[in-house]
């Protein structure tokens, strides 16, 4: 009994000190484990080519014969704006005086800032198919004007419809009781709409 | 009593049977393993490569020599390569994937290294699992001193087209697309 007692003491050392050797030649491997890859990267940038191209369609717009103050506008969704580009866009709007086309230095029309017409001052508004509410367009000589559509998408549903009104200048002068602009003939301006990507 | 002098004897034998192989031989060996701490890193130079604008379904690459991996440690390691997929910057939800066999498609573009040296037209798939580097029928890169270096280079074949303007094939446009390749050194 006492022999099978010291047997089992003997093993029970032996099981610990193998274990404690385990234990000790571990330890030396953890603070390797603990760093075993170092990373680098490397950083790639590709940028997509862009195209951008807006369509509008009809490009004019006839109003035929135009009197003092009288009001002139298309259906709302009388223009369509297509983007044909491969970009996502914003888009802007501005106007510009209108010329007298014989002899555009002599005689214009300024485009109206504040909505209201006067003598040789008119005014343009749009409205997008979708509203029914009328924006003033506005002079920007040297900018792209103001926000028209926002995110004009690509592809299929790219396309928005919009419609113009005008309003002509007061008379420049009666004659028989009828009013005069100064200049019968032909007058001419444009509306520039412009996509920048959004 | 007979018994008892048998066990003594046997008690004695066993116990010089440890002994003999030391009496036959009056020399030993200790032999002492230590474990000096390793110090891993790498550097690569150059860590950005701006491809600039992209067309569809077009290849751009790098010179073979155009990066080099440097062993910065103090031992030898092995060099691993992993790509991932491409994010467009202003929203990164939208992606190019990574492709798994070198195949392109849309919104799947792919990407590959070359180790300079190697034969011309040796480019090894860079995919988003981790893979050691290697040239053709070699083994694979092993930086083993310090200041050990290897060059390589990249390729990269964009998307497919996704629009068709005007009879021309286009990706989206306007977009910065980001991805990253990471050179990793792993030691034994």
């Amino acid at each position: 009994m006492m022999l099978l007692n010291k047997l089992v003491g003997q093993l029970g050392i032996q099981i610990a000190s193998i274990m404690l050797a385990i234990a000790l030649s571990v330890t030396p491997y953890l603070a390797v484990l603990a760093q075993e890859s170092d990373n680098e990267t490397i950083t790639i940038t590709m940028t997509t080519k862009a195209v951008i191209e807006i369509e509008l369609d009809p490009p004019n717009w006839e109003t035929g014969t135009i009197r003092p103050e009288e009001d002139k506008k298309t259906e709302k969704d009388h223009f369509t704006i297509i983007n044909n580009g491969n970009c996502e866009v914003d888009t802007y709007i501005k106007g510009e005086d209108a010329v007298w086309v014989d002899d555009p230095g002599t005689y214009k029309w300024e485009l109206s800032n504040d909505d209201s017409n006067g003598t040789q001052k008119y005014a343009l508004w749009y409205e997008q198919a979708n509203e029914n509410n009328y924006t003033p367009i506005k002079e920007d000589k040297n900018g792209f004007g103001d926000l028209f559509i926002p995110n004009l998408g690509i592809g299929e549903g790219s396309s928005r419809k919009f419609g113009l009104k005008l309003k002509a200048p007061m008379a420049d002068y009666a004659k028989d009781g009828i009013e005069y602009f100064y200049e019968g003939g032909e007058m001419e301006t444009i509306v520039t709409i412009s996509g920048v990507i959004a | 009593m007979k018994i008892r002098t048998i066990s003594i004897i046997l008690l004695i034998a066993l116990a010089l049977i440890p002994c003999l192989p030391t009496l036959a031989d009056n020399s030993s060996t200790v032999t002492i393993t230590m474990l000096t701490d390793k110090y891993i890193e790498i550097t690569l130079e150059p860590t950005e490569w701006n491809i600039g604008d992209v067309d569809p379904n077009t290849e751009y690459m790098t010179s073979p020599t155009w990066c080099t991996v440097t062993n910065s440690g103090n031992c030898a390691v092995d060099i691993h390569i992993e790509g991932e997929d491409a994010v467009w910057v202003d929203s990164p939800a939208t992606k190019w994937a990574l492709s798994k066999n070198g195949d392109n498609g849309q919104s799947t573009y792919a990407m590959w290294y070359h180790i300079a040296y190697d034969d011309a037209d040796s480019y090894t798939l860079i995919t988003t699992s981790d893979t050691r580097m290697q040239k053709e029928n070699e083994d694979p890169v092993r930086l083993i001193d310090s200041n050990d270096s290897k060059q390589f280079g990249l390729k990269l074949l964009t998307p497919e087209a996704a629009l068709l303007v005007d009879g021309a094939e286009y990706l989206y446009g306007g977009r910065e697309m980001r991805s990253t390749v990471t050179v990793s050194a792993v030691a034994d």
